[in-house]
């Protein structure tokens, strides 16, 4: 009698800890999956990883609150909301970035990917530390249109991340400070290295004949700018396409006051381009093809078009769609698809 | 006033002989050319004849160096933000300072390029405490912010922030300042934010906060910071 009953109870608690989402082995985070892997060819990485190392606890409270709407005005609009998993932490398909009540900005949303080798943060590299990049979108009216104060003070209030700080900083105290290093300890860990192109390098795949043309294509072309293998070389340059009448956005001359820097944007990194369009800091090229058309026309606008531009001037139809095919290399799904990265709540 | 001077160093020679060291107290006095400064109620006028109140000034000092006579200087490494609506921050006290005649102090309104550019700041450099620009990653160095009917943005709101650490707008301003009378019994610094009003035409120039456009605010400042006496205040 008594025997049956016990075996009832283990049973049920074995039920209930399987059922407990933390428990679930496939989304259960553990040392294993905070230790970074830093690709070599990568190289050092920019961001000092010894100030903030990546715990467990931290990279638990860094995705909580990259999921969590808290950080918004209205508790309507996360980081994610805009920077989505599948394509690279940018957002796909829309031109401009989104913000709460239906406010839209004036710049696409960039990828978040390999940002520890980042030497400065946004189109126009306004923002020069990587724990200081959350403040921009945080506080900016267009987007989460929300103040530190609040947010700190809205956290400090919460049952949920009591537990959460305690567990990350071994007090339960919420700090500026706190927020933005958990934050970084989360994006740390959104390295892509393992796409088609990295396993070619690895000689783990080959290449097939177009990629390999594209490959020849795009170093002749676009490696300049976009150098391997972080394609880009992090500098800010007027790519010729000419301003958009509506936002007339100046580019990195808002931040430098330097007449030179007028209509330059940051070069973006093409790892995962497949699946970040639309293309440009406003997004106006909607597909691959539409970019390549554009270098390849020649009749770029603007008294200080890029004279890298020249390389890329007169390719044929054949070498843009040769170039595409390399493009698509770039694209890694084992970083699109990390279940490290996925959300929280949604299980 | 030099015999007062003079009458004051005599007085306080054997204390500054004597080997050892002193805390220094600094007070912010804000003023609106001969008024007081008071917030949101009373109303201003420049030079231009455009009326404005007031309801908010705040800025960084760092960097405080005391010049001394014979001896070597004294710096202070510490960040304060001095708000002229929280007394407890406008008076800022430099501790175990050693005994001796200082001529002169000087000190960084704003916050060097160093921690403008090395990431995550704690205590009065928090971000939180909203004198940070975010798109343009800096430190904020002077909010001066009130109304004035002139000025043409919604709600008549008048706003300067002054910050900039790059080349061609670098808005760090060093002040050296006299010191006055005994540094012991205080160095009273006077900030007339009248001056920095002074010339503005508020129907234009409502809203400099950039830092290109907030540089004839740092030009302002000669006229408007001085020491005075503290018995003067």
């Amino acid at each position: 009698m008594r025997l049956p009953f016990l075996l009832a109870a283990l049973l049920t608690v074995c039920l209930f800890v399987y059922a407990t989402p933390d428990e679930n082995p496939y989304l259960r985070i553990d040392a294993k999956d905070v230790a970074l892997k830093l690709p070599k060819r990568f190289g050092t990485p920019t961001y000092d990883l010894r100030s903030n190392p990546v715990s467990i606890n931290g990279f638990l409270l860094g995705r909580a609150l990259f999921y969590d709407p808290i950080l918004s005005q209205d508790s309507s609009t996360s980081c994610a909301s805009c920077h989505q998993r599948f394509a690279a932490f940018g957002h796909v398909d829309h031109t401009l970035s989104h913000g709460i009540n239906g406010r839209i900005g004036t710049r696409n949303v960039p990828a978040i990917q390999n940002e520890i080798w980042n030497t400065s943060f946004m189109w126009d590299g306004g923002v020069t530390h990587m724990d200081l990049q959350p403040i921009a979108p945080i506080t900016n009216p267009n987007e989460m249109d929300e103040t530190l104060v609040r947010v700190i003070a809205k956290l400090s209030t919460s049952t949920k991340y009591k537990p959460l700080f305690r567990a990350a900083f071994r007090s339960e105290a919420v700090t500026t400070e706190r927020v933005l290093k958990a934050l970084s300890q989360f994006v740390a860990l959104m390295i892509s290295s393992d796409s088609r192109y990295d396993r070619m390098l690895d000689a783990r795949v080959a290449f097939t004949e177009q990629e390999e043309r594209g490959l020849v294509s795009f170093r002749r072309r676009c490696v300049t700018c976009h150098r391997e293998p972080l394609f880009t070389d992090r500098s800010f340059r007027n790519n010729g396409i000419g301003i958009d009448t509506a936002l007339r956005d100046v580019g990195r001359y808002a931040i430098t006051n330097v007449a030179s820097d007028s209509f330059k944007f940051k070069v973006p990194s093409l790892r995962n381009v497949e699946r970040t369009y639309p293309y440009m800091h406003d997004g106006r090229f909607r597909t691959l093809q539409a970019v390549l058309n554009h270098y390849a026309r020649g009749a770029y606008r603007g008294a200080n078009a890029d004279a890298a531009l020249r390389t890329t001037t007169g390719m044929s139809g054949q070498e843009q769609k040769d170039i595409i095919a390399f493009l698509l290399t770039l694209t890694d799904s084992s970083f699109t698809y990390d279940r490290r990265f996925l959300d929280p709540n949604v299980r | 006033m030099i015999i007062r001077l003079c009458c004051c160093m005599i007085l306080c020679l054997p204390f500054m002989l004597r080997a050892g060291t002193t805390p220094i107290p600094i007070h912010f006095i804000f003023v609106v050319g001969s008024q007081p400064l008071q917030f949101d109620t009373l109303l201003y006028e420049n030079e231009r004849h455009q009326s404005y109140s007031l309801s908010m000034v705040k800025f960084y000092v760092s960097a405080i160096r005391l010049h001394a006579e014979g001896n070597s200087d004294v710096t202070s490494e510490k960040f304060f933000l001095v708000d002229a609506s929280d007394s407890a921050s406008t008076s800022i006290t430099l501790n175990r300072i050693p005994i001796g005649t200082y001529r002169s102090i000087s000190f960084t309104l704003g916050v060097d390029s160093a921690h403008n550019c090395s990431g995550l700041q704690e205590g009065a450099l928090d971000p939180i405490r909203g004198m940070f620009w975010a798109w343009n990653t800096g430190y904020i160095f002077l909010k001066i912010e009130g109304t004035a009917p002139a000025s043409p943005s919604p709600g008549h709101v008048v706003e300067l922030h002054v910050g900039g650490f790059r080349q061609p707008t670098n808005n760090i301003a060093r002040i050296e300042l006299p010191i006055v009378e005994d540094p012991v019994r205080g160095i009273y610094i006077q900030v007339d934010v009248g001056a920095i009003l002074g010339s503005l035409d508020l129907s234009k120039q409502f809203s400099l906060t950039t830092p290109a456009t907030a540089s004839v605010v740092t030009a302002s400042y000669p006229s408007a910071v001085h020491t005075i006496l503290g018995s003067r205040r």
